[in-house]
């Protein structure tokens, strides 16, 4: 594996918590020590949550398809009318 | 775009949706806003269900009703309303990070991000949020091992963190 999927892997390993405290005490210096390390730390984290984000738009979108289809059928959409009259 | 059919979600959608949007109706909600609401707790719900956080003790309704009242407040109503449950209640609890999203940057971001690189986002959530192995991603993303498959992972990974980078340091210029 080229040496910055090492670098990617090992970050990945720290943001998940699963490196042992040793090795995570020796990641912590590193990042100390190797310049633009933090950086790349701050930016994966960012990426997890956009990975989130982008799945919760996804799972939204499948959310409104089935609200269509379903506020088609006249019993349900009566039904849900009904709550708010 | 065509999704494809899912019966089970369909079938918790038919069942759990009235009974929501009853609760926002009773708190001064619109159809719109119970919409929205059932929404996000449905998406949180299964977040937790994926993720085995789950009470067996608590039917999936229940829980929708729950996580939907968590909503309401997060969203709508801050701080003005007495709150439901019990301090230390994490049953219904909603990730921190979940209405960040609404945020216009964020928005723009996740755009961008997108047009960048939607198939490295596919593939990503399949693993990060909906917990695929990476046998059923290399099948699936079709890589001949698991290993390629992993490798990729990686790269997208990092792709994905220069983009945000150059995204963001593009943001503060325009700011």
């Amino acid at each position: 594996m080229r040496k910055s999927l090492h670098e990617t892997g090992e970050i990945e390993r720290y943001l998940q918590q699963e490196m042992p405290a040793p090795e995570k005490a020796l990641f912590e210096a590193k990042m100390i020590i190797v310049p633009g390390l933090q950086e790349k730390v701050y930016h994966q984290r960012k990426t997890y949550q956009l990975i989130r984000w982008f799945a919760r738009w996804q799972q939204k979108k499948k959310l409104e398809a089935i609200h269509r289809s379903l506020m088609n059928e006249p019993r349900f959409r009566e039904s849900i009318h009904s709550i708010f009259s | 775009m065509s999704f494809i059919k899912d019966p089970w979600l369909e079938k918790l959608y038919r069942e759990a949706f009235p009974p929501v949007a009853r609760i926002v109706a009773r708190l001064g909600g619109g159809p719109e806003e119970a919409k929205d609401i059932f929404h996000d707790a449905l998406v949180i719900y299964l977040e937790k269900k994926y993720n085995n956080r789950l009470s067996v003790a608590v039917s999936d309704k229940a829980y929708l009703a729950g996580i939907a009242r968590i909503c309401w407040i997060r969203k709508f109503n801050q701080g003005h309303r007495e709150m439901p449950f019990e301090p230390g209640d994490r049953r219904f609890d909603i990730p921190e990070d979940y209405y960040e999203l609404e945020k216009s940057t964020s928005h723009s971001l996740l755009d961008k991000l997108k047009l960048a690189g939607e198939k490295c986002l596919q593939l990503l959530r399949a693993f990060y949020y909906d917990q695929q192995s990476m046998q059923e991603i290399a099948e699936k993303f079709h890589y001949r091992t698991r290993h390629s498959a992993t490798v990729q992972k990686h790269k997208c990974i990092e792709k994905l963190r220069e983009e945000f980078k150059k995204t963001e340091q593009y943001e503060e210029i325009i700011a």
